[in-house]
């Protein structure tokens, strides 16, 4: 039935997006945490991860429409932002953050605003994919699957 | 007359001489030539000696060069690292001076291994003692070299044979050396075979000296000529120094391996020569190696030096290829198991988060005992059928494992194979008779000579623990007792490459429906580059495990967990209850996550596995972080980020502690002066003296750095304040975004005792706090 072919394309996903870097090993340290008294630990986080970043990209780009930057500002939320996308192991992000952070050590708005084009990027393709995973979770899990762990 | 016999007389003397003359002519010519290859004898012998001699000194320049180049480097990285700690972090001076450091090591990397090789010829290489798990290397390596040759399409695998490595896994020895003989030989195998397989083999036996005690009663056998009598005491005598010095201790083992493949093989007159190679630099290995690769020479000298030999098997006519066989002799350390035991009952309550934090580093042997005990336990019901179908040379291997283990296997290659055997499978069941009730004692001692004729040459541990399993039910008892010959279980194994997946989900379908009182697994084989397309028709109900290829270590333990699941959802229970007993923890019951004093590895690891269990197909999952080395201890956590300090509190409370939260510097501060000023009025203000046991309010305080209202240092600055006044000093352990000196420099100023990055890891964190109180 379904529950094979859902499970064959869970472990391709998850595999994808490891060898892609677009998520690291931390992702994995959030997964063995989940377990029978959370069962939806990862969905929890996650959740405030988007929630979080959104307010995160908005505030940033009304910031950096500006032609004057505090770049001090900037600088926290970017530090914060990476803050959040280390701890769910979006790596990825987590680069483009760190090279975010020179731009703004080097007030340079240009480089800031590719930045953030980089960062809002990377972001959409971290939400797309794990929203895509949460998905085939729950399909599988109604079709009375289990989930397949990864070796 | 007379004239005739004179003349003959005559003839015959001169037909003397000349002969005498002929032979004495010989006879110089031949001396003269003994001479000459005496002389180019000696001239060679010298020559020789002196290439040695040459060969020699060069090791030994090279050697003595390499302390001036290490120093070099060494000083270049240290002189790199000084800079470091003056650049701004991220800047682009500081990444160029990364990279110059990532050089540098890399550097060194390279030049070591070259000087390793220079030592063995010079004699002076020394050999690590490092724990490892021998199963673990070997598919390690299996596992890298299979995704390099399945570009070639070739299939790389590990076999077993009796899986004796498996079960004695645990071993001391140079690992990273073994791991680079296994990758030169891997590779090379890769390299020159462009279709077919390579497979390593691997077996273990424990080294007899009887074999020398033989030979010497042998030769004891010819006492005729004394001179041949004290000949043979002496080589006798010598055969034992030389062989002797190695095998010496009675934990030691020896490893057998065997890399084999089907490529173009090497011919007789090469192969004395094939391990003249010397060093050749870039045989590129991904994770963690040096990056350099090592002749078949230096392959040779190692294994001299852990005591084998390696040479170049025949193999059988008709057969391509090349086959590398090579001994080892390792120590076993399986003999620790006691030693863990003893110092597991002497646990004091309050240092049971000290020596559980201890435990959880040592998590991996742990689990690869655990895993080896598996192994030994082997099958222990019988009547279990085992349905093939697999390409390639994982389908003998596997034939020969589930054999061994008293599974009766049908193996086909092929799935139009595949309603016939199953119809014959089926046909074998109905013809059965009802079940024998067989004496316990009977089955037991059945399973024993099962499990247990392969256990003579198998690994001295605790064996006879393995026996105990616990009182059964009835019902369970009746489950494993059966006739041998009756399918009574089920498993099918299929390679999701087999080709026509719906035609074998069809067939698989009607086969489980028509099937009632067995049970019957499905386990999916899928490979790296099996295409989603293939089950994109499938309309397979059964799925208990997907595995990937190739088939070994792991997900061996994996096949034969769910093997022994077939006797009922409580196969763990002996299993955790054996790992009880062998640790000789609570000899009663076992009760699930209670509260006990003494919360060790064990109960948790027991707890943790059964409840895996209760969903069969994560079977494949045997995660390490579910003890709770930091139960009874009370953390304060202060961050301001809410992502984070979810994550924090979970795998705080995960680990057993309680945890407090607080947002920023100045709660902090509020929290702990509050539970400060109220312990102390408890002890009615009395000075407390020193020591582990004091009642402190928090036992350890994480620190987020940078918090809004008050940042971490200054909060930790406070409450270092108001400590004084009460003589604590609760270890405080700063949390930030990078790991500079810089920052370390501050949180230590700050007042702070450790320091780790975010995010939080729980290995980092755990031994951070073994090391807080061991001071």
């Amino acid at each position: 039935m379904e529950v094979a072919h859902l499970q064959r394309r869970f472990i391709d996903l998850t595999t994808t997006l490891f060898q892609q870097g677009i998520l690291d090993n931390q992702f994995i340290q959030l997964q063995q945490l989940q377990d029978e008294s959370n069962p939806n630990f990862v969905h929890e986080v996650v959740s405030l991860f988007f929630q979080d970043s959104e307010k995160l990209l908005n505030e940033l780009s009304r910031i950096l429409d500006h032609q004057i930057v505090d770049f001090k500002i900037v600088d926290a939320h970017v530090h914060q932002f990476k803050g959040s996308s280390a701890s769910i192991g979006a790596q990825r992000i987590k680069d483009v953050c760190i090279a975010f952070r020179s731009c703004c050590e080097e007030n340079n708005r240009d480089g800031c605003i590719r930045c953030l084009q980089q960062v809002k990027q990377e972001y959409c393709l971290v939400k797309s994919n794990l929203e895509d995973l949460f998905r085939l979770e729950k399909q599988i899990l109604a079709a009375g699957g289990s989930i397949p762990t990864m070796q | 007359m007379k004239i005739v016999v004179v003349s003959l007389l005559s003839l015959m003397i001169l037909g003397v001489i000349v002969g005498s003359s002929i032979m004495l002519q010989l006879l110089r010519r031949s001396r003269i030539q003994e001479a000459f290859l005496y002389a180019s004898l000696i001239k060679q012998k010298e020559a020789i000696q002196q290439a040695e001699r040459k060969s020699m000194n060069k090791s030994l320049a090279f050697a003595s060069a390499s302390h001036d180049v290490r120093t070099s480097l060494a000083g270049i990285t240290g002189l790199v690292e000084l800079c470091r700690l003056d650049a701004t972090p991220n800047s682009k001076l500081d990444r160029h001076l990364e990279q110059m450091s990532t050089c540098a090591s890399q550097l060194l990397g390279i030049v070591n291994s070259v000087l390793d090789t220079s030592k063995v010829e010079a004699g002076k290489m020394q050999l690590e003692e490092v724990e490892f798990d021998m199963a673990q290397v070997l598919e390690e390596s299996a596992d890298i070299f299979h995704v390099v040759a399945l570009k070639k399409g070739l299939e790389v695998i590990w076999d077993p044979c009796d899986c004796s490595v498996l079960r004695c896994s645990n071993v001391k020895g140079d690992c990273r050396r073994l791991k680079q003989i296994l990758d030169n030989l891997l590779g090379n195998a890769v390299k020159f075979t462009s279709e077919g397989h390579v497979v390593v083999r691997a077996w273990a036996k424990k080294p007899s000296l009887e074999n020398f005690k033989l030979s010497s009663n042998h030769e004891f056998r010819f006492p005729s000529i004394l001179s041949h009598l004290t000949r043979c005491l002496w080589k006798n005598e010598t055969n034992m120094e030389i062989l002797n010095p190695v095998q010496h201790g009675p934990d030691s083992v020896e490893f057998i391996f065997e890399v084999e493949d089907t490529g173009k093989g090497i011919p007789k007159e090469k192969r004395a020569s094939v391990f003249e190679n010397y060093v050749q630099v870039k045989e590129t290995t991904t994770g963690g190696h040096e990056g350099t690769g090592l002749g078949l020479g230096i392959v040779q000298s190692f294994v001299r030096l852990m005591g084998g030999e390696i040479s170049i098997k025949e193999k059988d006519p008709g057969e391509r290829g090349t086959c590398f066989r090579f001994n080892i002799f390792l120590k076993s350390s399986d003999a620790s198991l006691d030693g863990e035991e003893n110092t597991n009952s002497q646990l004091h309550p309050r240092n049971t988060s000290v020596a559980s934090t201890q435990l959880a580093g040592k998590n991996m042997t742990a689990q690869s005992k655990i895993r080896a005990m598996t192994f030994k336990r082997g099958l222990q019901m019988e009547g279990i059928h085992s349905l093939l179908l697999i390409q390639g040379e994982t389908k003998e291997i596997m034939q020969r494992w589930m054999e061994s283990l008293g599974v009766k296997v049908w193996a086909i290659d092929h799935h139009k194979l595949l309603y016939p055997s199953l119809e014959k499978i089926k046909n074998s069941l109905c013809a059965s008779a009802k079940p024998d009730s067989v004496s316990r004692s009977n089955s037991l001692s059945r399973t024993t000579s099962l499990n247990y004729n392969k256990e003579n040459e198998g690994c001295s541990s605790s064996v006879d623990v393995a026996d105990q399993t616990l009182p059964l039910t009835t019902k369970e008892r009746l489950k494993k007792l059966s006739f041998s010959g009756l399918p009574t279980y089920i498993l099918i194994v299929i390679d999701l490459s087999s080709g026509n997946m719906s035609e074998i989900c069809s067939i698989l379908k009607n086969f489980t429906s028509s099937i009632h009182n067995i049970q019957c697994k499905i386990v999916w084989l899928a490979s790296f580059n099996t295409p989603a397309a293939d089950l994109s028709s499938s309309n397979q109900e059964k799925c208990d495990l997907v595995l990937q290829k190739p088939l070994h270590g792991s997900r061996l333990y994996a096949l034969l967990k769910l093997l022994q699941e077939f006797g009922g959802t409580n196969v763990d229970d002996p299993q955790g209850i054996q790992i009880m007993n062998t640790m000789q923890e609570r000899q009663q019951s076992i009760e699930l996550g209670s509260s006990m004093d003494d919360k060790t590895l064990l109960s948790n690891s027991f707890a943790s596995q059964s409840s895996q269990h209760t969903n069969k197909t994560s079977g494949s999952r045997y995660s390490m972080d579910d003890d709770t080395p930091l139960s009874g201890m009370n953390i304060l956590l202060a961050e301001d980020m809410p992502i984070l300090s979810k994550v924090a509190k979970h795998t705080l409370s995960r680990l057993g502690a309680t945890v407090e939260h607080a947002e920023n510097g100045r709660d902090v501060v509020d929290l702990v002066t509050k539970a400060l000023r109220g312990t102390s009025d408890k002890h009615n203000g009395t000075a407390q003296p020193q020591g582990d046991l004091k009642p402190l309010p928090y036992d350890i305080i994480l620190m987020d750095c940078e918090m809004p209202i008050m940042n971490g240092y200054e909060a930790t600055r406070k409450i270092r304040e108001e400590e004084k006044y009460y003589g604590f000093h609760i270890p405080i352990i700063a949390l930030t975004a990078h790991a500079t000196p810089e920052e370390e420099r501050k949180s230590i100023s700050a007042g702070m005792d450790f320091h780790l990055t975010k995010p939080l890891k729980s290995n980092e964190l755990l031994e951070t706090i073994n090391n807080a109180y061991q001071n």
